[in-house]
């Protein structure tokens, strides 16, 4: 029986592995980006004009002058074959002018798909670990794993249903763990060739430890689903269009708004990623104009409107049910220098605006950036 | 109970094998289609010339290459336009994949979906790739098959109306 085992399992890999030495003649292999950038944030720790009359001295409003440095690194199986595979390196930093303030990123992906047809089996692992600026106490490691199956059922129609595991682990703080188990489906509609629409329903059930450390804690027992509908659309051969509507609704064990860290990090959009206990709708919209080969204009925006629901009034931390509004706007010009090398220049207006006034604030970006594409 | 999982494993290991021979059978159904023209019926036997062939029987084998030139004629036009839609499909897919993957460094990274839909305008974007290599190669040795049997159908006329002359002046 093992013999027959070990000659079926030989069978299959040889019957799984059909590849053919031909190298796709306009796909490179590995390639790369290193950039580097220098950048004016208005407000760097995202605090309100509005700060209670005994905050601290630290927590005045100051604005900073960062250096940006990132480097990707990309693997792309380059063999026509029903497998394919890519791996992805991606590390960021801000170098602050106050070192305390300083922060990095590292991100490892990996892809593996097989392909029958048109359908796709696909697992996707990405594992980040982000160290967050002052200190290490919310430095963070979090997993994602992905399996996916995609059908397509006809040239307009095909489908997606996945599994998700995401992990997130606080080196500092075990208590701010926590795991996220869930599914997605998702419908995706060709209407033309260069416009589709799709919508998906992703549902995940949080564990975590917890326990409650002042407002931060991992949820013991959670669930969040999350339905999104979008589109995508390219027209006039040089114009790119992106637009989607995301509902999330996210309930858990503890009656407390809560969130893990602050909002600090990448600020190219304004989702929260550890926070619990709340109602969200969100709408974003990606504009891109190709003017030629050399320069391409894009334009982010992105408005949410989050509330947390009052579901005990004697643990809820706020005179009234909070809500606040949220919008981000972005503009960036990328231009092809010399050979492979881009410059990239990027304004970024962000705002929030509670009825808590403590949680509101405004914040302008600018950077200015060269980069080198391998 | 351990068995019972090692069958199971058999039997959804068998399941998968032929999802996938099913699968590729279709992807090779769509090679099999562009390179057609190559396996259509060898006129080579019809069309050769007997040193005893007169005008008239030139002439139908004439025939034979002209209505086999038509046919070529009407493939080669179709593979050009389905070449022009891929060229097209192909400048819309990595246009696509451009902005989505802008859109997948302003999200929060970890965002699977959006991963999974980059990915998968990749493999499309290979796979049109691959029918267009296909389609090109296919189309390169239907213009050599064209000009080879265009030629030889002017030989033949040429042949048979020297024949004609010489049997003209014979009588």
């Amino acid at each position: 029986m093992k013999t027959l085992s070990s000659v079926w399992i030989v069978c299959l890999i040889l019957c799984l592995v059909p590849v053919q030495a031909l190298a796709n003649e306009n796909e490179r292999s590995v390639s790369g980006v290193v950039s580097v950038g220098v950048k004016y944030d208005s407000n760097f720790d995202l605090l309100s004009e509005d700060m209670p009359a005994n905050a601290e001295e630290d927590e005045e409003i100051e604005d900073a002058y960062i250096t940006e440095i990132t480097a990707l690194l990309l693997f792309r199986s380059p063999w026509i074959s029903p497998w394919h595979l890519e791996l992805e390196l991606y590390g960021l930093t801000n170098l602050h002018q106050q070192i305390d303030d300083s922060w990095c990123l590292g991100r490892g992906k990996l892809y593996i798909g097989y392909g029958f047809g048109e359908n796709t089996i696909s697992l996707l692992n990405e594992a980040r670990y982000f160290s967050e600026p002052d200190d290490t106490e919310f430095d963070n490691f979090r997993n994602t794993a992905a399996l996916v199956y995609k059908r397509v059922f006809s040239p307009l129609w095909q489908g997606r249903i996945g599994y998700e595991n995401i992990m997130h682990l606080f080196p500092d703080n075990d208590f701010f763990n926590y795991m996220i188990n869930g599914g997605f489906v998702e419908l995706r509609n060709t209407w033309l060739p260069a416009f589709s629409t799709y919508y998906s329903y992703n549902y995940q059930y949080i564990q975590g430890s917890g326990e409650i450390d002042e407002a931060s804690n991992a949820p013991e027992d959670g669930h969040r689903h999350t339905g999104e509908i979008g589109f995508e659309l390219f027209f006039a051969r040089k114009n790119s269009l992106i637009g989607a509507y995301t509902y999330q609704i996210d309930e858990n064990d503890n009656p407390m708004p809560a969130r893990i860290g602050e909002i600090q990090g990448e600020d190219e959009n304004l989702e929260e990623e550890v926070e619990f206990n709340f109602v969200k709708h969100k709408g974003m919209l990606l504009y891109s104009h190709r003017f030629n080969d050399r320069f391409t204009l894009s334009l982010y925006n992105e408005l949410i409107h989050k509330t947390f629901p009052k579901r005990d009034a004697d643990l809820y931390p706020y005179p009234r049910e909070r809500r606040d509004v949220l919008f981000l706007t972005s503009a960036w010009l990328t231009a092809r220098l010399v050979g492979n090398a881009y410059g990239k220049i990027r304004y970024l207006y962000r705002m929030s605006e509670s009825n808590i006034d403590m949680h509101d604030f405004q914040d302008h970006i600018i950077y200015l950036g060269l980069e080198y594409r391998l | 109970m351990f068995r019972h999982d090692r069958r199971f494993c058999f039997l959804l290991a068998t399941l998968i094998l032929l999802g996938i021979a099913v699968g590729t059978a279709a992807a090779g159904n769509e090679q099999e289609r562009i390179t057609a023209w190559q396996r259509w019926k060898d006129i080579g036997p019809a069309i050769a010339l007997d040193p005893l062939d007169g005008p008239a029987d030139i002439l139908e084998k004439v025939e034979i290459i002209e209505d086999r030139v038509d046919e070529l004629v009407k493939e080669k036009a179709r593979l050009e336009k389905e070449i022009e839609l891929n060229r097209q499909q192909l400048f819309i897919l990595r246009n696509q994949r451009q902005t989505l993957q802008e859109l997948s460094q302003i999200q929060p990274q970890g965002n699977s979906q959006t991963s999974q839909r980059l990915h998968d305008l990749t493999e499309r974007i290979n796979r049109e790739e691959n029918l267009l290599r296909i389609k090109n190669e296919s189309i390169a040795g239907l213009r050599r098959e064209l000009t080879h049997l265009q030629t030889l159908a002017a030989e033949y006329r040429e042949k048979a109306k020297r024949l004609q002359r010489e049997e003209g002046g014979t009588q």
